[in-house]
């Protein structure tokens, strides 16, 4: 079989192609575990009080869970077809406990790298379950040659 | 000085001067399969995080954000012209006193994004990772927040071999 430019296997990193949702709880289940991990035991991810005592209904999820969240979501969707180059974020609001949380994105544009590599240029988002965007992204990917 | 006098001359001499070094212990298997579990609950992680083979051969890669230093580091090595932070500073991340530079007087902070670029050399089991941190740069604004300084944190990490993993930037805004 003779390879094209437009594999259907390839058809979800042309442009405008979508990076499928990637959804998580926020809450106290997760954010323990997290804090295990990344030693984050902050009174404003741990204790309500210290949550209210900053401005919010109670304790709020970490940025960094959420940045990790994007990382999933864009190795689950390009596997072993390339790899995260670059990432950046911009951190809006707080999960609050009980929020759903979807990570997704778009592919908005294809670039050929100086070396002749294949560059996807994403932008990414995080939102809460009633639409609220909590952080904005965006991402660099380098296809496999 | 600026506009709104939040940067002054003794600040901007330590821009690009790393004020921060530290060394990790070397990586573990449990430690990366523990973050992947971490980070993908509920869901199981990806089934190369759970490969005992690919844990005992050597080559299961860490999550890209992974970070080896989260329960400490096995070596931190300071400017030697540190000078004592006021604890009222303590929550701002204030960095400037590891260089003997007296921080802004600002003491809350927000962490105003993070960037990341990936040379795509892995963190493997049993590397160790070196970090150095640096100020890149200060800008300054008025906002809803009142006067806010940001400040451009680098941070480079390098495996044992030398070989550059990734540039991590992280913006904090200080008001």
């Amino acid at each position: 079989m003779t390879e094209t430019a437009t594999r259907p296997a390839d058809a979800d990193l042309a442009v405008g192609a979508s990076v499928p949702a990637y959804v998580r709880p926020a809450g106290l289940e997760a954010w323990n575990r997290y804090a295990a991990v990344n030693d984050e035991y902050v009174g404003i991810h741990m204790d309500d009080e210290a949550g209210k005592a900053a401005g919010y209904p109670g304790a709020i999820g970490m940025g960094n869970l959420i940045w990790g969240w994007l990382h999933c979501a864009v190795d689950g969707w390009i596997g072993d077809r390339g790899r995260l180059e670059h990432l950046e974020c911009r951190f809006r609001a707080p999960a609050l406990k009980g929020d759903e949380i979807t990570c997704g994105g778009v592919v908005t544009a294809r670039e050929t790298a100086a070396d002749g590599a294949a560059v996807l240029l994403l932008d990414l988002w995080a939102d809460r379950q009633n639409g609220d965007r909590l952080v904005t992204a965006q991402a660099r990917v380098l296809l496999a040659g | 000085m600026s506009g709104l006098g939040l940067i002054r001359p003794d600040m901007l001499e330590i821009v690009g001067r790393p004020y921060r070094q530290a060394t990790s212990y070397p990586i573990g298997a449990s430690d990366i399969r523990r973050w992947a579990a971490a980070v993908h609950f509920p869901a199981p992680p990806p089934a190369r995080y759970l490969d005992r083979d690919a844990a005992e051969d050597g080559s299961l890669a860490a999550p890209l954000d992974f970070n080896p230093f989260a329960w400490g580091a096995a070596e931190t090595r300071g400017t030697g012209v540190e000078i004592d932070l006021d604890p009222a500073y303590r929550s701002s991340g204030a960095m400037e006193h590891n260089l003997g530079v007296i921080p802004p007087e600002l003491k809350r902070a927000l962490n105003g994004g993070v960037a990341a670029t990936y040379t795509g050399v892995p963190m493997r089991v049993g590397d160790v990772i070196t970090t150095a941190s640096s100020v890149a740069g200060y800008s300054e604004r008025e906002g809803r927040l009142g006067a806010m300084l940001m400040t451009d944190v680098v941070t480079v990490w390098t495996n044992q071999d030398g070989d550059e993993v990734k540039s991590h930037r992280m913006t904090l805004i200080r008001y």
